[in-house]
């Protein structure tokens, strides 16, 4: 009987912290800039959402958003590839997932492609 | 027997509302309202909480992108001022009036948040006391985008 109390006590306890599971590890918002390999810096926002595992998202949500054509995950290397069509042409951004544990510190980090252009980008979870 | 079960759910109870309790405190005792904020930016994330609903706006500063925090009233009371938990989509841009917290940090406490679209006003339910929601106030400083 006691038992039995004191894992329903502890469960009820442990609830709040199952909670705060947020699910996939890229789903949510991030802010961060792209730099281009001659120093420009263009800040840009991403909001990425998951469906059963399939994501999708938009490039600076809002009045002047552009949905992302395509959001793949490399799960073994969290690599995570966008590919969106931005006014000033196609872009593709390559990069790492690290600090997934991380509430306000998650980071997306690589290499962009735009036409002949390339740089890097540092996107964190907001 | 009684004793310690007595124990377990004090202890539970303690954990499920310590959050909570850390998160209700009083105006003055974080803001200035001496200390007003007119600020536009981009929202980025929203918390919609008990006992305060949060949201970050970016805002462009003149060396770089400041984040700003703001403070609102309980989603309750959002929702009895006409907000919905859509209001502040992430992207949305918005004109924040409020006050600024005294430690002179980027957060505040919003009284009212203008969506920049439209310059439709709803107030954020501050618990800034001599506060007054006065709904006739014209909405200055906006000019609808859309």
């Amino acid at each position: 009987m006691f038992s039995r109390i004191a894992i329903f006590f502890a469960c009820l306890g442990l609830s709040a912290l199952l909670w705060a599971q947020t699910g996939h590890p890229a789903k949510g918002s991030w802010s961060g800039n792209l730099t281009s390999a001659s120093g420009e810096v263009t800040r840009l926002r991403l909001l990425i959402d998951d469906h059963n595992g399939e994501l999708s998202g938009a490039v600076n949500p809002g009045r002047n958003a552009v949905e992302m054509s395509k959001v793949t995950l490399d799960a073994a290397t969290w690599t995570l590839t966008i590919n969106a069509k931005m006014p000033e042409g196609d872009v593709v951004l390559t990069g790492k997932l690290s600090n997934l544990g991380s509430w306000l510190n998650r980071k997306y980090v690589g290499t962009y492609k735009q036409g002949s252009a390339t740089g890097n980008f540092d996107f964190t979870i907001n | 027997m009684k004793t310690t079960l007595a124990a377990l759910a004090t202890l539970t109870a303690g954990l499920l509302f310590s959050a909570h309790s850390l998160a209700h405190h009083s105006f003055a005792a974080e803001f200035d309202a001496e200390k007003k904020l007119d600020i536009a930016g981009v929202v980025t994330k929203v918390e919609w909480t008990n006992p305060h609903t949060y949201f970050w706006i970016e805002v462009e500063g003149k060396e770089g992108v400041d984040v700003w925090g703001f403070e609102m009233g309980s989603p309750n009371g959002l929702m009895r001022r006409g907000w919905t938990k859509d209001t502040l989509a992430i992207g949305t841009e918005v004109i924040v009036r409020g006050t600024q917290a005294r430690d002179g940090s980027t957060r505040g406490n919003a009284q009212a948040v203008i969506l920049a679209d439209t310059c439709t006003r709803l107030f954020a339910g501050t618990s800034q006391r001599d506060f007054v929601e006065d709904e006739s106030a014209k909405v200055e400083g906006c000019t609808p985008k859309q």
